[in-house]
């Protein structure tokens, strides 16, 4: 289980590294404030911050591991936050309530992260952290749970607009696709954290427990595979929608 | 929320020439939009012009209006004006750039 874990880590923190460094550079070329947040999103949480979250609480040398938890909890905070102003700015840029609720739900990661940073700072056994952690990671679980709820939910009602326009001829076929795999990338996140929820509920450290280890890398891997067809997608695979998005037209000409 | 100009050019058009009061044609261009999947405050005039086309003769004789023929020939005579005003950014762009 242990190796599995490694593996899955591995995997989605290169794929999100790939992507994120994508997304800045056509930030760079572009000028484009929402590939810039995804891309620091990507950079920050999945390819820099959650690794080293994971890494330093497995290190009993805490000279190496509090430098590298520090900047893993900060990243991760940082990450998150542009991913919630990611989805305000891309499905709701206009509305304030948006804009509110994702200032709320920074101010609440960024507490949260301070507070899980004073628990590894102020104790050095490993169940004294957990034990004084438990409440500002139940509040940064919390927040990233609504936040996969939302992206899930934005991206699904702009998927069905998206299927209306395909009939109208008025969308293509690889774009409406890429709002379904955004939804099924929210679902999958939503489920790793809930799992995670659970888990701090029942009191394990999320960092050192195998079952939430393995899960969030299962759901790691499944998150690359979407990560991949949404912003790299494979010539076959966008053959493959067209294709299909065809096949119902054909049948009723 | 506000609208777009190819919005607000059907509401005028249709208080001008179908004789509707705003929320009636506001409430009009609603009810197609939401059969097209588009949102009011970023339809352009390229995909409003689809909507007058396919959709909203319907909405017009289920409010009994008369001749719809030639009130949406009038409103694509006012979108014809308008342009090109695609130069806001929707989801559907944002999601076209980042897999291209």
């Amino acid at each position: 289980m242990q190796s599995f874990s490694v593996i899955g880590l591995v995997i989605y923190t290169i794929a999100s590294a790939v992507v994120g460094v994508r997304l800045l550079i056509r930030a760079n070329r572009s000028h484009g404030l929402p590939e810039l947040l995804a891309g620091l999103s990507y950079i920050g949480a999945p390819a820099l911050g959650y690794p080293l979250a994971i890494v330093s609480s497995q290190l009993s040398n805490r000279a190496v591991a509090t430098p590298l938890y520090l900047v893993g909890e900060t990243s991760l905070v940082f990450g998150c936050c542009c991913f919630l102003f990611f989805t305000v700015k891309v499905f709701r840029p206009s509305a304030y309530w948006a804009l509110v609720l994702a200032a709320i739900g920074s101010a609440v990661l960024t507490g949260s992260g301070l507070g899980i940073i004073h628990s590894w700072l102020a104790y050095t056994d490993p169940l004294e952290v957990t034990a004084h952690a438990r409440t500002p990671l139940a509040l940064m679980v919390g927040v990233l749970l609504l936040s996969y709820v939302w992206t899930a939910l934005e991206g699904f009602r702009y998927y069905r607009m998206m299927r209306k326009r395909m009939a109208l001829g008025m969308a293509d076929a690889v774009v409406t696709n890429r709002f379904l795999l955004w939804t099924l990338s929210g679902l999958c996140s939503m489920a790793w954290i809930s799992v995670s929820a659970i888990m701090l509920a029942m009191g394990y450290n999320l960092a050192r427990n195998p079952i939430n280890v393995s899960v969030t890398c299962a759901g790691g891997i499944l998150n690359t595979v979407f990560l991949v067809l949404i912003f790299m997608p494979p010539a076959a695979y966008t053959r493959w929608v067209h294709r299909s998005a065809r096949a119902p037209q054909l049948a009723t000409a | 929320m506000a609208a777009s100009a190819a919005f607000e050019a059907v509401q005028s058009e249709l208080e001008r020439f179908a004789n509707m009061d705003r929320w009636n044609a506001r409430g009009a261009i609603q009810l197609a939009l939401m059969d097209a999947g588009l949102e009011a405050s970023n339809v352009t005039s390229a995909q409003m012009k689809v909507v007058v086309e396919r959709l909203l003769p319907k909405q017009l004789q289920s409010q009994k209006i008369a001749d719809v023929p030639n009130v949406c020939e009038r409103i694509r005579g006012a979108l014809a004006l308008l342009g090109d005003d695609s130069r806001a950014d929707s989801p559907d762009k944002v999601f076209q750039r980042l897999g291209s």
